[in-house]
């Protein structure tokens, strides 16, 4: 007798993984708590929190948009502004200090150096990449932010379940107002100088920010916290500011947010961890999730994360109950199968590499 | 020479403004109307403005935003549906206009008094407001008074054949009506740099100038007419159109309101 004899299935790497069909992991994710079926979804994160914003509505759950969209705009440059990826106005939220410094900015936080220029325009240096033109003026520019905060904070005091994507360990600071930003100065607009850092965040770092944002969420809600579902993105680095291989930067940012998300689920009863992480880098997939850039997740890719997701959570919409998965394969395998890239402020990083 | 005010039931505001006070303006001008969106029934033939069998820019989009108060439910549908005006151009246009077709060689100016005007944001946003960037707002230049406005056929093709005729947009007022938001000093900043941004954007439009709404016609908020204006406005409007009259509404002004758009806006453009 020893403790491995009666164990099931999926705890043995050679039945869990190499025996088992990567694109039917359902058995992979238990939940931990019941989602109401009228339960309200707040998204944010990296760029592939937006899948599961969009998949979560397509299957008739109530993922709430604060921050729509202009009745009259066309639908096809929603997101070229902004809108319709998550449940507000913000953009990728890719790391923790970030999601942070937004739930302290509601509580009366003005975070400095906010408002960078670009060829005469002025971005919001938060979300810069909200507005692809910018604005006339630095005060247009805020009061655009200031609209977004009211409705963020509206937001976060409606929701009932917030999804959060843990996407990167790495950021920009202002060195003397600890501002974080989502891109470096530069990119999208600013100039890079002295003014600001590279900050790559560790583990206890960022479990003390996550701590620190639930406090101030509870405050906005008179103490009643959402329940949380965290993943962490499976999408790689698309560039790495560490001087490290891009491929040791990745696995360090990547393996330090599983655990910090590992850690929260474990020391919260409202926060649950589900695995799409672990689905798309499932090394019996071969690579099979990620497009021919290896970084972005194809639509297979989703539907097998989702397919997890609602093995657990009940489908609220049947009329879009996803095609069996094994359909799928049989259409990537036809065509040249591109999934609809989410928007990342990180990828007009590639265009640096030489 | 002669200026046009065309338009959906609003274009009576004008009529009975220059009815009552001829020397409003230092020019002849003609007054022709078909209600909703019929005008997309029409076309340019033979130099003058006529009714035609099958509209061209006929969308919802389009519908939509030419006549977005919709007083019959499926007043949209109807027109997809069927393809034909409510009721004959022809008659329409004799009935407001005196002709059953607009001669448009005398014509230096036409000024379209229907659509949803860039500056009624409760309109375009269903009650909300949300502050436009200039991209977005050059953005809904475009779809409102380019892409998506029901006459840009008809508007374009007289370009074409006169070009010497100027192209004015006024559009229809925005509804009088309790404010339907909470009106914060935010939402007040917001109101106000969207009209500013979209006075900078309008140019680019098909039309040779846009009219903004002054403060003399809207209440406090700049979001809605003021009521005064609503005073006989459907009565007016009705008369003008052959149509029993009922009651007021919060949609159609009367001559107060034509007048004040004709001084502020029409006037110095043809000084």
């Amino acid at each position: 007798m020893n403790p491995y004899i009666n164990l099931p299935k999926n705890s043995f790497w050679k039945q869990g993984v190499v025996e088992a069909p990567f694109f039917e992991m359902d058995s992979i994710y238990t939940k931990k708590f019941v989602i109401d079926p009228h339960a309200k979804f707040a998204t944010a994160g990296s760029c592939f929190a937006q899948h599961i914003s969009k998949n979560l509505a397509l299957n008739g759950y109530s993922v709430i948009d604060q921050e729509p969209a202009p009745l009259w705009l066309p639908r096809e440059v929603h997101s070229n502004f902004g809108y319709s990826l998550f449940s507000a106005r913000y953009g990728n939220i890719y790391t923790v200090a970030s999601l942070l410094q937004l739930a302290k900015e509601l509580n009366g936080l003005e975070p400095e150096n906010i408002v960078w220029q670009k060829d005469g325009r002025y971005y919001d240096a938060l979300r810069p990449s909200v507005e692809p033109s910018g604005f006339n003026s630095a005060q247009e520019c805020r009061t655009h932010r200031r609209f977004h905060l009211h409705k963020v904070k509206e937001l976060f005091r409606k929701m009932d379940i917030f999804i959060f994507t843990l996407g990167l360990t790495e950021a920009w600071i202002h060195n003397d107002s600890k501002t974080v930003f989502p891109t470096a100065p530069g990119v999208i607009a600013g100039t890079m100088d002295e003014q600001f850092s590279f900050i790559n965040f560790g583990f206890q770092e960022i479990i003390e920010q996550f701590n620190s944002f639930i406090g101030i969420l509870g405050s906005l809600r008179n103490g009643s916290l959402p329940k949380i579902i965290l993943s962490v993105s499976p999408v790689p680095l698309t560039a790495t500011a560490s001087g490290k291989h891009i491929l040791n930067a990745n696995s360090r940012s990547k393996s330090i947010l599983r655990a910090v998300a590992g850690q929260l689920e474990q020391d919260n009863q409202f926060i649950d961890y589900f695995p799409s992480f672990e689905i798309i880098t499932n090394p019996s997939s071969r690579g099979n999730f990620f497009e021919n850039n290896l970084r972005s997740v194809n639509s297979l890719g989703i539907k097998t994360v989702m397919q997890a997701f609602f093995n657990q959570h009940q489908l609220i919409n049947p009329v879009n109950e996803f095609q069996k998965i094994t359909d799928e394969i049989k259409i990537m395998e036809r065509a040249n199968l591109t999934s609809q890239d989410p928007t990342c402020d990180d990828a007009i990083l590639e265009a640096f590499g030489k | 020479m002669t200026i046009l005010f065309l338009g959906n039931s609003h274009v009576s505001a004008f009529k009975l403004a220059l009815k009552d006070d001829g020397y409003l303006l230092n020019k002849k001008s003609l007054t022709y109307c078909a209600r909703g969106a019929d005008l997309g029934f029409t076309t340019l033939k033979g130099g003058r403005i006529t009714a035609c069998s099958k509209a061209i820019n006929l969308s919802t989009k389009a519908l939509n935003f030419f006549c977005p108060d919709n007083p019959h439910l499926n007043l949209i549908d109807k027109y997809l549906e069927s393809g034909v005006p409510i009721v004959d151009i022809e008659k329409q246009f004799s009935l407001t206009g005196g002709q059953p077709t607009i001669e448009l060689s005398e014509i230096e100016a036409i000024f379209y008094v229907a659509g949803v005007s860039p500056f009624d944001f409760v309109r375009l946003e269903c009650g909300s407001i949300k502050p436009y960037s200039s991209s977005i707002s050059r953005l809904l230049v475009k779809s409102l008074l380019c892409d998506d406005f029901l006459l840009k056929n008809l508007l374009q093709s007289i370009r074409k054949e006169f070009s010497n005729c100027k192209h004015y947009f006024i559009g229809m007022p925005l509804m009088a009506r309790k404010v339907p938001l909470k009106y914060t000093s935010l939402l007040k900043e917001i109101v106000f740099e969207n009209r500013a941004i979209l006075d900078t954007v309008v140019n680019e439009s098909n039309f040779d100038a846009i009219y903004m709404p002054s403060e003399k016609l809207l209440d406090g908020s700049f979001l809605c007419s003021k009521f005064e204006f609503t005073r006989a406005g459907k009565l007016e409007s009705q008369v003008f159109q052959g149509v029993i009259e009922t009651q007021s509404d919060l949609i159609h002004m009367n001559k107060d309101y034509g007048r004040i758009v004709i001084e502020e806006f029409v006037n110095p453009l043809l000084a």
